[in-house]
């Protein structure tokens, strides 16, 4: 045991003023400023445990620094022996050693330790101040925050702002390049770059959205979604602007992409929208788009065409006869025209008579003068081959077979010309049948008999291609009616489609031309043709491989606005309409 | 009971609901690209329905992360700061992902972008000052075992004081370099000098101790006990400088990240302002 008196003395004046004495008994004496060691010295200077004193195997007392070294006698030791006189500083306190008693006999050692407390000394100005964190920086928080925020405030927001607001109030300045442009949310599209390098082009009124009449100011030929009900196209587009579908700053070609999400709201169930609509529902164009209705002239006039579904049954009737087949043939087909080595065959294409018009969107319409008449003539007489009637209807025909062999009569009797002033009478001239002249005689039989060659023989130039009645009334000049050929030009005038675009495409991957043997086969293909190469815009996790298919919305081949007739050109369409009414009307 | 941290606060209440934020978030996004948005060129953009929605809930989020710096200053309320920081902390992570399905990830040179980039600063240097905030406290424990700064900075005027009185003794030099490493050893810089250790570049201190041992060599018999002494002291006084810079460092290690994350925070503020306002100007 170690029994360790405390002797404290309080200086005043340099006096000894006071003693105060503790003892402790203990095995170990601990000091520290922790308040469990038996000798307690709250400063900070000292550790939590600092130094303790033990007795050594040799029964004398060590004291020993616990953590690092203890001060004693001004010089650092780990472990000492304690002895008389001895001077033990921890931090602010100093322990003066006396009175020790202890060696190998002793049951237990005694000492005496003199106590005095030197007061915390201010730190001399030696430039250590306390801990003053970051303060001593030009870098504080509060001068970056500051910097940040106003260097935000003047660039992102008010010299923009002030520019803005200052184009809006003076539109008619020049426009200047402005700091605005660092607002530009997106590049603008190719056809807007000319305008759009000043935001006040379109916005023309800040915090207000871009006005459709800002649109139509430039575009003016976008007509309405529903042109025959006005109603409804107000009561269903009335809130929509240009720009809820025509999105700009989406890129250089952004503003061609317009979203076709629009389209299947309505379309998608169209009944549930207009009761009264007869049009059938159409989704995603992969699944849920309806077969192709193709719009067919089944009757001459204005009112003559009529939308049908497109199915394998469905046949045209357009009163020509015409086999794909024959005139697809590899071994080729027989022309007038053709060369002596084939015997006079030529092997056709379906570019011999189909040519592109001059848009390179559809096919020119077929014309026999153009792309029949090549093989197949009109000719009256195998002696005179080059003397051919017009394609024209039966009375025409019959006068221009008079005209040919009253020719050839005059050309054998010059004699029977007719006078001048007879032949300036024309219309009051008597009908041929009534002549009574042998020449006239002659050219009346062999028109006649020509004329039914022509009309009557199945294997005759008309009947080779039309159909042909004859008319029971024996006092016409020309019996016969041609049924009307009902030839369809623009089968799907709804849709949009370029065959210049799909020229990649052989004609028969779509068309089914080699195979067909009758003209009432309809050649227009399914719209399964069509999702061989398209799909729609519905990806569902196995459509995503199907990489080589093009995802094809509703605008790819439809137009959602009816297109308005720009008004320079509104003149000249009604002059041409005028003339096409006062041609069909003779 | 144990200590829980803010991370884990009332066991990661605000993880789960800033995970479930960002994944609802981002299967509507998903659903909504896949489905219903069929813009052939796939450019999205945040004027779309679910982009305002996300631009909203983003510039709102913001806003109130913005504003634990108000909240931590008040004392008057009942609610936890622990869990505002723990919020804070996780809806900052999830205010990314919101932004990001936003802007539809597109991004350009402009306000927009801008913002969202500040955005991302922001909130990078939130989640390093995260990481710092939970492992630095451990190396400043390590550091300064049981004593204090303010202990370190008295045992180190103690050193001084005995230093210099051991040093009467001795010559002048001894003199000189004693009061050149009291007076002009720098124990802390600015933010940046603490952590790159600048202080520490011609220290008066290594300089009195390298002179002491240099001058200890030739020194007079009689007094080699007190050059001794001497060098001692400086070797603790060296120690103690090399803890407490240390600590300084750790310190603004702690803390320098703040100067990042505030300033750039209020300029993001800004920003929103700026694309908000730019956006409904020209709209």
């Amino acid at each position: 045991m170690i029994r360790c008196t405390i002797v404290e003395t309080t200086s005043q004046a340099g006096e000894a003023a006071s003693r105060v004495a503790r003892a402790t008994v203990s095995e170990v004496v601990t000091l520290g400023r922790a308040a469990a060691c038996k000798i307690y010295l709250p400063d900070p200077r000292v550790r939590l445990e600092h130094a303790r004193m033990t007795r050594g195997e040799d029964g004398y007392l060590y004291l020993e620094g616990v953590g690092g070294s203890v001060q004693v006698d001004d010089t650092a030791q780990d472990r000492i022996r304690v002895i008389e006189g001895q001077r033990i500083n921890l931090g602010p306190y100093e322990f003066a050693v006396s009175g020790v008693t202890h060696g190998p006999r002793l049951p237990q050692i005694q000492l005496t330790l003199q106590f005095t407390h030197k007061p915390a000394e201010a730190p001399a100005g030696d430039g250590i101040g306390p801990p003053q964190g970051l303060r001593r920086s030009l870098l504080n928080m509060r001068s970056l925050s500051w910097g940040a925020t106003m260097l935000a405030l003047v660039f992102l927001l008010a010299l923009p702002l002030w520019q803005a607001f200052q184009a809006a109030a003076t539109p008619t300045l020049p426009p200047r390049s402005g700091m605005d442009q660092a607002w530009n949310p997106g590049p603008i599209s190719a056809a807007h770059q000319p305008i759009g390098n000043q935001c006040r082009n379109c916005h023309t009124q800040p915090f207000e959205r871009v006005k459709d009449a800002d649109c139509t100011h430039c575009h003016q030929n976008a007509g309405p979604h529903i042109t025959a009900h006005p109603q409804l196209q107000s009561a269903t587009f009335g809130e929509q602007r240009c720009a809820s579908c025509h999105r700009e700053h989406q890129g250089e070609d952004g503003m061609k992409k317009v979203d076709g999400v629009g389209c299947a709201q309505c379309h998608g169930d169209i009944k549930a929208f207009t009761p009264s609509a007869e049009l059938p529902d159409v989704g995603d164009f992969g699944k849920q788009h309806p077969e192709f209705r193709l719009s067919m002239r089944v009757a001459p006039g204005a009112n003559g065409i009529a939308r049908r579904v497109r199915t394998p049954e469905l046949k045209e009737d357009s009163g020509l006869k015409f086999p794909h087949t024959l005139h697809l043939s590899p071994k080729g087909i027989k022309s007038p025209t053709g060369p002596v080595a084939t015997g006079g065959r030529v092997v056709l294409e379906c570019g011999s008579c189909h040519q592109l018009d001059s848009a390179k969107v559809r096919f020119a319409p077929i014309r026999m003068e153009k792309d029949c008449q090549g093989c197949h003539r009109l000719g009256v007489d195998a002696q005179y081959p080059t003397r051919q009637v017009p394609h024209a209807a039966p009375e025409a025909v019959v006068t221009a077979l008079q005209d040919l062999f009253a020719s050839l009569a005059l050309e054998q009797n010059p004699s029977q010309v007719v006078t001048v002033n007879t032949l300036l009478q024309g219309p009051q001239i008597q009908p041929a049948g009534a002549t009574t002249t042998g020449a006239a005689r002659w050219v009346a039989q062999k028109t006649q008999a020509a004329a039914k060659t022509l009309f009557e023989d199945p294997k005759g130039a008309c009947k080779t291609c039309h159909t042909i009645e004859r008319l029971t009334d024996p006092d016409a000049k020309a019996p016969w009616k041609v049924q009307p050929v009902l030839n369809t030009t623009i089968w799907l005038p709804k849709a949009r489609f370029s065959h210049a675009q799909h020229a990649n495409a052989a004609c028969t991957s779509c068309h089914a031309a080699a195979t067909s043997r009758n003209s009432t086969d309809i050649l227009i293909p399914a719209i399964d043709v069509c999702r061989h190469c398209h799909t729609g815009t519905q990806v569902t996790t196995r459509d995503l491989i199907q990489q080589d298919k093009v995802a094809s919305g509703c605008n790819l081949c439809h137009s959602f606005h009816t297109p308005v007739v720009h008004a320079s050109f509104k003149a000249e369409k009604a002059r041409l309409a005028a003339s096409a009414t006062a041609s069909s009307q003779p | 009971m144990k200590h829980q941290g803010f991370l884990e606060y009332q066991r990661f209440r605000y993880l789960k609901a800033a995970g479930w934020l960002t994944a609802l978030g981002s299967l509507a996004y998903i659903w909504h690209r896949l489905y219903l948005f069929h813009a052939p060129g796939k450019l999205g953009y945040g004027g779309t329905w679910p982009g305002y929605f996300f631009g909203t809930v983003a510039a709102a989020l913001v806003v109130w992360l913005a504003w634990l710096g108000i909240r931590k200053r008040r004392y008057d309320t009942n609610s936890s700061t622990q869990g505002w920081l723990s919020a804070h902390v996780y809806l900052g992570c999830a205010v990314v992902v919101l932004a990001s399905l936003h802007c539809g990830f597109e991004v350009g040179w402009n306000t927009h972008s801008l913002a969202y980039l500040l955005l991302w600063i922001v909130v990078g240097s939130g989640i390093y000052g995260v990481v710092m905030f939970s492992r630095i406290p451990t190396r400043l424990t390590d550091t300064l075992g049981d004593t204090t700064l303010s202990a370190l900075m008295l045992q180190l005027s103690d050193v001084d004081a005995q230093a210099r009185r051991l040093a009467l003794t001795l010559p002048d030099q001894y003199n000189s370099l004693v009061l050149d490493a009291a007076t002009h050893t720098r124990l802390q810089g600015t933010a940046i000098q603490n952590l790159l250790n600048s202080t520490a570049r011609h220290c008066a201190t290594a300089r009195a101790l390298a002179g002491v041992e240099e001058l200890n060599q030739h020194l007079a018999a009689d007094s080699a006990r007190a050059g001794r002494e001497l060098y001692g002291q400086l070797v603790r006084r060296k120690g103690l400088v090399d803890r407490i810079r240390q600590i300084h460092r750790l310190m603004s290690k702690l803390r320098l990240w703040l100067l990042l994350h505030v300033p750039l925070a209020l300029a993001l503020l800004v920003a929103l302002v700026a694309h908000v306002v730019s956006v409904f100007i020209y709209w």
